[in-house]
């Protein structure tokens, strides 16, 4: 039987040595969901109701519990279904595996499950359930097996000592004692963090003791804490190069690079003590002194930092940063997705993901910058700190038209290498056409000679190879391992971009490209003339537009948000629907839309099952890019960062339309009743009437929502916001979405 | 009557054509587009003058019981607005009693109305759910009849007929996306009399101040 499980073991620890075989970085595929979903949790939530009832705990107590499991099943309802958790991938069994090492070595014998989760934050989190949760932000930023077994320890303690339950249950307590004037509003702050430091203390030394008789090395625990102390940074420290954008064209000022970086600083030194006293969690140099202390005069010999794989490690923490690279993207933060990308590069230079993502990066801030948001999306390079700060000082001081340039330089050179490649192609077309429209980018505007041969020309950065900083990661910089300062500043060219095609146009393809988007923009602004003139002369709206009907047969939905929002006490209560509610807009939208001649298909994680992987992936997919459209500032239309994967999907429903809908209601406080209903009792029914309607009259205002957008032109074909002063009632919601469609569908 | 006829015509061929013609193109609720309702309005206790069949100058009476029962359609022209027609049946009885005629008798006061409505929706309200303001303008026929029980002797019924305007605030819900429930109060504007010293001449009075102010209640369905 020994052998049996031995075996079996074995083979667990395999697939993701099976698997690491199998990752193609150079065309690196997103993370999915496969397999069986654990989705039901109804008998966690029945054993534990029963649990609670059968207590001989005080009412009081028995009653917060209940709520809190009510509570904190939805919420992990919520996230198990909400597509960001991944279910069955190689990174999660390798997770899973290295907290199970850490159980047995304690003798623990606990189906207890992590999953990877696709999130920017370096973070873990355990709840009171088994299921524990590890961010890709994380994994990204650590270096060894040991530092997720103590990261994992102590997310296990979490788990196994109930903390969020008891967290929830004392912060009850307290709110209780606030309300009966036992304490004051900033104790409340105080109390509440004060206990959530002691449990995360608590976690920190029994989570200790668990990893402590495990084979990880005593270093790995020491070193999980400066992961987190230094998590603002990027995943490694290494020095940018110059030349990574440049090429024998292009070739930027030497001003546009710092001479010098601002040093990396302990974050934590600047927090003043008033803060401190309010965090959830304890300093966490303090932490870092308090798991030296543990480990002081414990022998490391024999111990590892790697204990499943190192291999594996390597290649799913690189998982974690290509998947970070596109998360980056997602929310819009484009410099560290460059920055990330330019890293990854180092290693994978000829990885068209990596490259792919460094276009996206010019290709948002280039869109952002031409519509005048450019600041939302950058970060001052005085906020940074390291050699990423090189990157935002780069990115400050390229003006609207250069990074406009740069990112068609950039395009051109990768659609040179990967000519089948759509998405490229359309983000090349999209910033020549750009560059006309706000860059005065015409056919003939550009340099096609260079004024002085003998200029110093760099090398083509396109490919890069330096790999001197690879193998230091970042904490060795951190500590002063790596310095590089002092350059020779260059006189600044003025006029450096208009050079940087002088060798793209001695092809004609690209000449073409100029002269094609040049047209498509002059055609453009003729169009919008002749409508303004027609605006002009018929003011009033035209019976012909009516039948200027889109051939609309079929949309795709996004989960639609019902919410309703309570403003009547200080603090906003917002509620969600109930199931029941939900399933009847869905299939009242259903109908409707079906009656005005569109079959609607909704992705709803209520309906998924177990065995809905493929569901729960479409879903995922579908939330993330009508996200990223749908966060984009009116004027800025772009391709979505996951384009090719949202056509496949539209192919799969056969539909182009993406639609988001959703019913908000907002209940406002009522002024005058008081005043109104003595007023009707003090006129003897006089003014009765008037207290009536003060009575009657409904202080809630609805908002319903509907934005469609087209995958195959990718952009917005309709969007609109109905706001009614009523209550989020179903004829409401339906006559109004009813309205809506058939509107998108007469294109009004 | 027979002079009303052609305008009663033109008023229902006029609305059927605007709103046949617009009909495809609105979207109604949830694509029923047309709007059948029924109702009825109780009369405020002011609007109780008297008709004096024997002596239509002199005015005084007690509250009777007076009711008025619609019946309308609507179709849907387009997002906000609606036109159709409407009818009425009234019928009220009033209690007399003069300085001359010192029993009591009663004048009952039957009569119809047909008129066109128009309706626009307020705020962002879709047609025909929500807040509403209506407009409804038509003729009003009439007969006063003696139930022949006064002392007097019998009076001959008297047939006439008037005008009138009625704007309307209400509110419209529908529930399981076909009964409609609609409530709200109106003010309206009946025609004056020629002559007041007449029985129709009071009547038209009379129905003139049943008219100035009423609340409804109707009950109807979407199709």
């Amino acid at each position: 039987m020994r052998k049996v499980l031995l075996l079996f073991y074995a083979c667990l620890l395999s697939i993701p040595a099976l698997f690491s075989q199998s990752i193609d970085f150079d065309n690196y595929q997103i993370l999915k969901s496969t397999g069986k979903l654990p989705l039901d949790l109804s008998d966690y939530m029945k054993e534990d109701l029963i649990n609670n009832d059968n207590s001989n705990k005080s009412k009081r107590t028995k009653k917060d519990e209940r709520d809190f499991i009510l509570q904190s099943t939805y919420s992990l309802n919520k996230l198990l279904r909400s597509g960001v958790v991944i279910y069955n991938d190689p990174v999660g069994e390798y997770l899973t595996n290295i907290l199970q090492h850490v159980l047995k070595a304690n003798a623990i014998d606990e189906d207890i499950r992590v999953y990877f989760i696709r999130s920017e934050e370096v973070n873990a989190y355990a709840m009171d359930k088994n299921f524990i949760f590890l961010t890709a932000g994380l994994l990204a930023q650590v270096t060894s097996e040991a530092q997720i077994a103590m990261i994992l320890s102590h997310e296990y303690i979490h788990y196994r000592n109930k903390h969020s339950r008891t967290e929830y249950i004392e912060n009850r307590a307290i709110v209780r004692d606030y309300r009966n004037y036992k304490t004051s509003s900033t104790d409340v702050r105080f109390l509440m963090a004060s206990f959530s430091r002691d449990l995360e203390t608590e976690a920190d030394e029994e989570g200790f003791k668990l990893f402590s008789n495990s084979e990880y090395s005593y270093t790995g625990a020491v070193e999980a804490f400066e992961v987190l102390k230094f998590s603002y940074l990027p995943f490694e420290e290494i020095k940018y190069d110059k030349n990574f954008l440049e090429s024998a064209d292009l070739v930027f000022p030497q001003d546009y690079f710092l001479d010098e970086l601002s040093p990396i600083e302990d974050k934590e030194d600047k927090k003043n003590e008033n803060d401190e006293k309010y965090r959830t969690h304890p300093d966490i140099d303090k932490r870092i002194v308090g798991i030296q202390d543990m480990v002081q005069g414990k022998n490391n010999t024999g111990r590892k930092d790697f204990v499943i794989s190192a291999s594996n490690f390597q290649d799913f923490r690189k998982i974690a940063r290509y998947e970070l690279c596109r998360l980056y993207l997602i929310d819009k933060n484009y410099e560290e997705a460059f920055y990330a990308a330019y890293i990854l590069l180092k290693e994978n230079p000829n990885s068209l993901f990596l490259r792919k993502v460094v276009l996206r990066s010019l290709y948002g801030l280039s869109k952002y910058s031409n519509g005048s948001k450019f600041s939302s999306v950058h970060v001052g390079y005085k906020k940074k700190q390291g050699e990423s700060q090189q990157v935002n000082y780069f990115m400050d001081a390229l003006t609207k038209k250069e990074i406009n340039y740069t990112a068609i330089h950039y395009a051109w050179n990768l659609h040179e290498q990967a000519k089948d490649d759509a998405d490229v192609t359309y983000i090349l077309n999209d910033l020549v056409f750009e560059a006309c429209k706000y860059n005065k980018l015409t056919p003939y505007s550009l340099k096609t000679e260079h004024p002085d041969t003998n200029t110093t020309l760099s090398n083509d950065s396109t490919s890069v190879t330096d790999t001197t900083n690879t193998k230091k990661n970042k904490y060795n910089v951190i500590k002063g391992e790596d310095a590089d300062k002092g350059k020779n500043k260059k006189k600044k060219v003025s006029n450096f971009i208009e050079y940087a095609f002088v060798g793209a146009l001695k092809k004609d393809e690209f000449k073409t490209l100029i002269k094609d988007q040049y047209k498509k923009w002059e055609e453009e602004e003729e169009a919008k003339e002749e409508a303004l003139k027609n605006k002009k002369k018929n003011k009033k709206y035209s019976e012909d537009e009516i039948d200027d009907t889109r051939d609309i047969e079929s949309m795709l939905v996004l989960n639609p948000v019902i919410l309703k929002v309570d403003m009547r006490s200080n603090e906003n209560k917002i509620y969600n629907a109930s199931s029941t509610k939900r399933k009847e807009l869905n299939n009242n939208f259903v109908n409707l839309s079906g009656k005005a001649g569109i079959t609607s298909t909704i992705l709803n994680p209520a309906e998924l099952t177990e065995d809905d992987a493929d569901y729960l992936n479409d879903m995922s997919l579908l939330n993330t890019a009508m996200y990223e459209v749908l966060s984009l500032p009116g004027k800025i239309n772009m391709l979505p960062t996951d384009n090719l994967d949202i056509k496949n999907l539209s192919i799969k429903y056969n539909t182009p339309y993406l639609a988001n809908i959703g019913v908000l209601t907002f209940v406002e406080k009522k002024y005058g009743v008081a005043l109104a209903i003595l007023m009707g009792v003090v006129t003897m029914g006089f003014l009765l009437p008037y207290t009536i309607y003060v009575l009657a009259k409904p202080n809630t205002t609805t908002l319903v929502y509907m934005t469609v957008y087209d995958v195959e032109q990718n952009k917005f074909v309709f969007s609109d916001v109905t706001e009614i002063k009523s209550g989020g009632t179903q004829d409401l919601m339906g006559s109004t979405l009813y309205d809506m469609v058939l509107r998108m569908k007469k294109n009004k | 009557m027979k002079r009303l006829r052609p305008f009663i015509i033109l008023s229902i061929f006029c609305t059927l054509i605007l709103s046949g013609s617009t009909f495809a193109q609105v979207p109604g609720y949830i694509g029923k587009k047309v709007h059948l309702q029924g109702g009825i309005k109780f009369f405020p206790a002011f609007g109780n003058f008297p008709v004096n069949l024997v002596q239509p100058q002199q005015y005084y009476a007690v509250s009777g019981m007076n009711y008025r029962l619609e019946l309308g359609m609507d179709f849907m022209i387009s997002r906000k607005s609606s036109v159709g027609f409407n009818t009425h049946y009234y019928n009220t009885a009033n209690y007399y009693n003069t300085v001359v005629v010192t029993q009591d008798n009663r004048a009952a006061i039957d009569g119809g109305a047909i008129g066109a409505v128009f309706k626009t929706h307020l705020g962002s309200w879709v047609a025909p759910l929500g807040s509403y303001y209506r407009l409804e303008a038509g003729a009003l026929i009439y007969s006063v009849s003696d139930p022949g029980n006064n002392h007097l002797g019998t009076f001959p019924a008297t047939v006439g007929g008037t005008g009138y305007i009625n704007n309307a605030l209400g509110r419209t819900h529908i529930f399981a996306n076909r009964i409609s429930l609609d409530y709200g109060a109106e003010l309206g504007f009946v025609f004056p009399p020629y002559e007041y010293t007449t029985v129709t001449g009071n009547t038209n009075l009379r129905l003139a101040l049943h008219y100035v102010a009423n609340v409804y209640v109707k009950i109807g369905g979407v199709f």
